[in-house]
């Protein structure tokens, strides 16, 4: 085996065993700092490991023995777990309304508007723009391209979330229309150079 | 002590959370679901098909033998404008040359032996990538709910600020709705790389039409071929050359002596019988995530020069990256066995989130039978759907009408499961229609 798979699979026993001290530290009867450090450390030392060895495959073999160390801990975690009787918290999320109160169909479908059609929209305008800058600055076009394909969904998945996070309407609305119009620039400045 | 995320930004954010993953939920929980079969994408095409000739390698020679013949047999026929020949590789060692018009299984000495018959193993893949819609509205729709999981991930994170804090504890026999907010929690947060990265690169990869519309229209003129030629190459320059059947003989002679650590397992014809006619040789590189390099050829075989997937760009070598990241095909089974294993979490993730909604709203006394009847539909009747099709398949033949079979079958049980609320409860028969299913299938299998 050549050295980088070696550091490949000792980056992957690192992350392991960076997943087993997570546990242990967090199973201690008081929050021992030392301990938590030691097992997120033990984390990152198997992710550079990996990288170092093998690049971005490194990487994702190494993560998915991480993760899969994790879930391992879990099935024990799910086995040893006493019956309790503590309640899980009954907080409303407002999807649907409750008995006695208007549908307010309206407002719901503005709001998917503003989430879906809008707010893609606006993701895309702001890809463009952010394509059209890089390759301003002297990005190679490949780079400046792939920029685009990777921020569209990024920026949709984010203001979405913020999107429905604000309430108001006007909130929203400034939230869509602060980067349309500063995308929109950049992409007309982008263009005309 | 001020806490990091204010109490009221918490509350918007598990709203937020729940609005994205309730509307979208059926079709998320369908894509992960055909995403977590489709992992075995090799498998399943050899077990749809056991009887066609595998091998471990094919010589160039019977390669190009077994082009001329191929060609030969669409005399008279509009002419294609691609010939795909798969090479043997470890998970599918076999054979089999594509064109617009058929597609048919080799031999190792390149004589044609019987038509390929797949159509489950595409039925699923287009189930997944495209929902069996037409290619870009489907695909679009496929990449914004990629969109949306990445979304619930933010979300998620926001509205649990304890989500680390409790990485590992799971009250798994609990009452009262913690166990299942336990399982939803900790499954999230322990598969939160794998769910970011085949979400986006789902994303990525369904969205990009739509994004390349953007770029074209902006800096292309239109031409939105140009968007994807600095990052996968264009298409080489070909002096108008022979018009004869291309010889790949000597390119992949070429790609064993020059670059001995790629491992061929494409070779594409484009635009054969024609003067613009050139060979394209797609090559994996062990250890990388790149799906491979493309090499390409003049029709006599002579090397042209490569894409740069493998040691361009950054750009190049992170878009070539994404498929093999999103399909998980990248380190044989045991890859492939943790991604399914992941993708089942993520199923359960989904199929929890609402269960843990209809519960909540239970608890504050509005009972909705009729919605968690067909959340149960859902869950348990879409995989039975599948497996339906799956036996479909192997008692009617490569002919069968998949696609309607499955929705059809989805619609069914939906539409029942709704309609025996509240009176009925589905899920039990579902789970065990959906175990029979599996088991006739394997028995089946076997006894083939």
């Amino acid at each position: 085996m050549d050295l980088s798979l070696q550091l490949v699979w000792a980056g992957s026993a690192c992350a392991v065993v960076g997943v087993m001290a997570l546990r242990l530290a967090w199973g201690l009867p008081r929050r021992s700092v030392a301990a938590n450090m030691a097992g997120w450390l033990l984390m990152l030392l198997g992710s550079v490991l990996a990288a170092t060895g093998h690049g971005a495959w490194g990487l994702a073999v190494s993560t998915l023995a991480l993760m899969a160390a994790a879930a391992l801990c879990l099935l024990y975690a799910a086995a040893i777990s006493p019956r309790g009787s503590a309640h899980a918290t009954n907080r409303r999320v407002h999807l649907l309304p409750e008995e006695g109160e208007p549908l307010g169909l309206g407002r719901r479908l503005a709001t998917l508007a503003l989430t879906v059609p809008l707010a893609m929209a606006v993701s895309l305008i702001l890809a463009v723009a952010a394509r059209g800058l890089a390759a301003r600055a002297g990005w190679h076009e490949a780079d400046a391209n792939v920029l685009g394909f990777l921020l569209m969904p990024l920026l949709w998945a984010v203001i979405a979330v913020w999107l429905l996070m604000a309430r108001a309407r006007r909130r929203q609305g400034l939230i869509l229309l602060i980067p349309a119009l500063a995308g929109g620039a950049a992409l007309l400045a982008a263009i005309a150079t | 002590m001020n806490r990091p995320i204010s109490k009221e930004a918490v509350k918007r954010a598990l709203s937020a959370h729940a609005a994205i993953g309730l509307l979208a939920s059926a079709l998320l929980y369908l894509v992960c679901l055909t995403g977590t079969l489709v992992v075995f994408f090799e498998e399943w095409q050899r077990i749809e098909q056991p009887a066609a000739p595998e091998m471990a390698v094919i010589p160039p020679e019977a390669v190009q033998s077994a082009v001329e013949t191929v060609l030969a047999s669409e005399k008279g026929k509009p002419a294609t404008r691609h010939l795909y020949v798969h090479l043997p590789t470890e998970a599918l060692p076999r054979a089999t040359i594509t064109t617009d018009h058929q597609a048919v299984h080799l031999d190792a000495d390149g004589a044609v032996i019987m038509p390929e018959e797949i159509a489950w193993s595409d039925f699923l893949l287009a189930l997944h990538y495209r929902l069996n819609m037409p290619a870009i509205v489907g695909m679009t729709i496929v990449g914004a709910l990629g969109a949306m999981i990445v979304a619930l991930a933010i979300s998620g994170v926001i509205a649990h600020p304890r989500i680390f804090r409790d990485a590992f504890r799971l009250r798994a026999r609990d009452r009262g709705g913690i166990a299942l907010s336990d399982w939803h929690n900790r499954l999230s947060v322990w598969t939160l790389p794998f769910s970011v990265a085949v979400a986006l690169t789902g994303a990525l990869i369904g969205l990009a039409s739509f994004t390349g519309y953007g770029m074209a229209s902006g800096f292309y003129g239109g031409d939105v071929e140009a968007v994807y030629a600095p990052v996968f190459g264009g298409e080489p320059e070909i002096a108008g050359g022979d018009a004869g059947v291309p010889d790949v003989v000597p390119a992949l002679q070429m790609m064993e002596r020059d670059f001995p650590r790629a491992i061929p397992y494409y070779v594409t014809l484009h635009e054969p019988l024609t003067a613009q006619q050139h060979v394209q040789i797609v090559a994996e590189h062990p250890n990388r995530l790149i799906f491979g390099e493309y090499y390409n050829f003049d029709a006599a075989g002579r090397y042209l020069g490569k894409a740069g997937l493998a040691d361009g760009q950054l750009g190049q070598q992170l878009a070539a990256s994404t498929y093999n990241l999103h399909f998980g095909n990248y380190g044989g089974l045991a890859v492939k066995f943790a991604y399914f294993a992941f993708g089942l979490a993520l199923c359960a993730i989904i199929a929890t989130g609402v269960y843990i909604w209809l519960a909540k709203r239970r608890r504050r006394g509005i009972d909705n039978p009729r919605i968690r009847n067909v959340w149960d539909g859902v869950v348990w009747g879409m995989p039975l759907a599948l497996t339906v099709t799956f036996l479909v398949r192997l008692t009617v033949g490569n002919d069968a009408p998949l696609m309607p079979v499955f929705w059809c079958a989805t619609a069914l049980i939906l539409v029942a499961a709704m309609a025996l609320a509240p009176r009925w409860k589905v899920r039990a028969p579902l789970q065990i229609l959906l175990i029979a299913g599996v088991i006739a299938c394997c028995a089946w299998l076997a006894a083939i």
